[in-house]
């Protein structure tokens, strides 16, 4: 680890700051591990993303100036440096998910979060977003559920996943 | 008789692949304990006698890249397995992970052994984020070989060293690009290289690198131990099998394995089960979403190289997406235009602008405000993007495109007003 000795960041978000310190030991300090770094830091943020103080924190304890923290965070699909829903919804952009009708599971979803795709609803519990493919071209149309394959999508699947997850959400 | 053969997937649910026994039990590292006792060039002779060529998409000699690999001796090298399989309709690559991870870690130790370093061996397996379901795995995989000494320090007595991992990719389509895949790997963003230098010399952390793809390296075991059955398969010009996706408006989509020779319209009917929708074919894409777009008119055409050569179509990453005629050559345009803007990587400006260009073109079809003017731009950017951009993902994003201007013209000058 290669952190300042007094870190301001450090006093001022000492929890996050002890997260990243951990998930950094975890992968190591070089380079070549910051994509891992980047993922799982994200994947602990309750909201699905790359605060700005998370990349400052990566920054300071792997040693790698934040504007290349920056430009990796931003290069990939993966990461997300806006907040996300509690449930990101990937809907496939792909060709086979294209000839197999995925725009009805577009409206179908549209419809049933009540917002337009590229968008979160305003409770912050859903994010609604196009995705490249993703490999799931056998089981098309398909989306990511938080990173979950789920596919033979329909209008009427599309309503018993997004109802399964508000019922998820009110027992938490 | 069932078309698909089983040399390639020969494992696939029979062997469990989370056990290095049963994968041993079934021949495992058969092929690398026979590969030890052959000079490297002996090696490089059996994938020439087979002409076994990358099945990433690129299709270049895997004998002529490990010719150049044996070329450079170094101490230290990277050994590379690219399996960011992100050609849309593509899912070949994750079968291959998913059903035989021991015979792609079998095949980069043969590739380390031929073509590697002669201290220590830095091999990677990059594994795209959306597959993150198979790196547990893989990682599990590679720790039960470690244990097995085929990986590690001085692998079965030849003083060859590997130090195997799994890296995680973050979702961009460019990094199957070989070189943007290793600026990647070190955790940069994943923009392509300028080369030369080419990668078997300055490749992975600078080291001198040998990159395949996944199904390359599944192939080397099987040739190394016994090539008889693979090359009882294909055509003169291509010898072999191939794994193919076939996707789309099919009742049975898949990975299967299929013999080179046999035509579009047997994969499409015999394979997979015909139309879902009964309705008459459209059109195919053949290899991938940079794949050139083939009509019903030429369902005959054999899937070999040269046969889909003839036509102008590469067998690229051997994906097969096919579309009924419910299908608009508008909506394809927009689901293609709309995913390479997004992974164009923005560091040439043909690829950055070109496809910048092209959403906005599109998006006037789709609102009936394009004029012939915009048609004659269309096929002007096209060309443009063919000839001056930077890496292959520009280079050969025109060709669904043109070929879809060739086939389908009246339909496509049909939204130019």
């Amino acid at each position: 680890m290669t952190k300042p000795l007094n870190s301001k960041l450090e006093e001022q978000y000492p929890e996050l700051y002890a997260q990243v310190g951990e998930i950094v030991s975890k992968w190591g300090a070089s380079r070549d591990n910051l994509i891992a770094v980047l993922l799982d830091v994200q994947s602990k943020s309750e909201r699905n993303y790359l605060s700005k103080e998370a990349m400052l924190a990566v920054s300071e304890i792997m040693g790698i100036i934040v504007q290349d923290v920056y430009e990796v965070a931003t290069f990939y699909h993966a990461i997300s440096t806006k907040p996300r829903g509690r449930f990101l919804v990937q809907l496939c952009q792909g060709t086979s998910c294209t000839v197999n009708k995925v725009v009805n599971v577009k409206d179908a979803l549209e419809a049933e979060l009540g917002i337009k795709i590229g968008n979160s609803t305003p409770d912050e519990l859903f994010t609604f977003e196009y995705t490249p493919c993703f490999g799931a071209c056998d089981v098309s149309p398909a989306m990511r559920l938080n990173g979950k394959v789920v596919g033979n999508l329909t209008p009427e699947t599309i309503k018993q996943i997004i109802g399964e997850c508000r019922e998820a959400a009110k027992n938490e | 008789m069932s078309k698909t053969v089983s040399v390639i997937s020969k494992n696939f649910y029979k062997v469990n692949p989370d056990s290095i026994d049963e994968y041993i039990a079934a021949g495992g590292f058969e092929g690398l304990k026979k590969a030890i006792t052959m000079k490297p060039e002996e090696i490089i002779e059996l994938l020439n006698k087979s002409d076994l060529q990358g099945r990433g998409g690129a299709a270049f000699s895997v004998a002529t890249k490990w010719n150049h690999a044996v070329r450079v001796s170094a101490p230290v090298k990277g050994i590379m397995c690219n399996a960011d399989e992100g050609e849309p309709g593509t899912f070949k690559d994750r079968s291959l992970l998913e059903h035989n991870p021991f015979g792609v870690i079998e095949g980069m130790i043969i590739g380390a052994y031929v073509g590697g370093g002669s201290q220590m061996n830095h091999a990677r397996i990059y594994i795209r984020e959306e597959y993150t379901y198979l790196h547990g795995r893989v990682r599990n995989a590679i720790k039960q070989a470690e244990e097995r000494g085929f990986l590690g320090n001085d692998i079965l007595g030849t003083g060859l060293n590997i130090e195997m991992k799994v890296v995680s990719g973050a979702g961009a389509y460019v990094c199957g690009e070989s070189s943007a895949l290793l600026e990647s790997t070190e955790g940069k963003a994943g923009r392509p290289r300028i080369k030369p230098p080419r990668l078997n010399n300055v490749g992975l952390y600078n080291l001198p690198t040998l990159l395949n793809n996944v199904e390359s390296y599944s192939i080397v075991p099987i040739l190394v131990r016994d090539d008889s059955e693979y090359r009882s398969y294909g055509t003169e010009k291509s010898i072999g099998t191939k794994m193919i996706s076939v996707s789309g408006n099919v009742k049975k989509p898949g990975v299967y394995e299929i013999p080179f020779g046999i035509t579009i319209r047997e994969v499409v009917y015999d394979i997979a089960g015909g139309l879902s929708s009964e309705r008459p074919l459209k059109f195919v894409q053949i290899g991938g979403a940079s794949g050139a777009i083939v009509p019903a008119s030429q369902l005959d055409t054999p899937i070999s190289y040269e046969g889909l050569c003839e036509i102008g179509v590469a067998v690229g990453s051997g994906a097969v997406v096919v579309a009924d005629d419910s299908n608009s050559m508008l909506d394809y345009f927009d689901s293609l235009a709309h995913f390479f803007a997004e992974e164009s990587c923005g560091k040439c400006t043909p690829c950055r602008e070109g496809n910048r260009q092209l959403v906005k073109i599109v998006g006037l079809m789709k609102s009936g405000k394009a004029t012939a003017a915009d048609f004659d731009r269309l096929v002007d950017m096209l060309g443009l993007m063919k000839g001056a951009s930077f890496c292959g993902l520009g280079k050969t994003e025109p060709a669904p495109f043109l070929a879809a201007i060739k086939h389908f013209e009246d339909e496509v000058r049909g939204y130019f007003k």
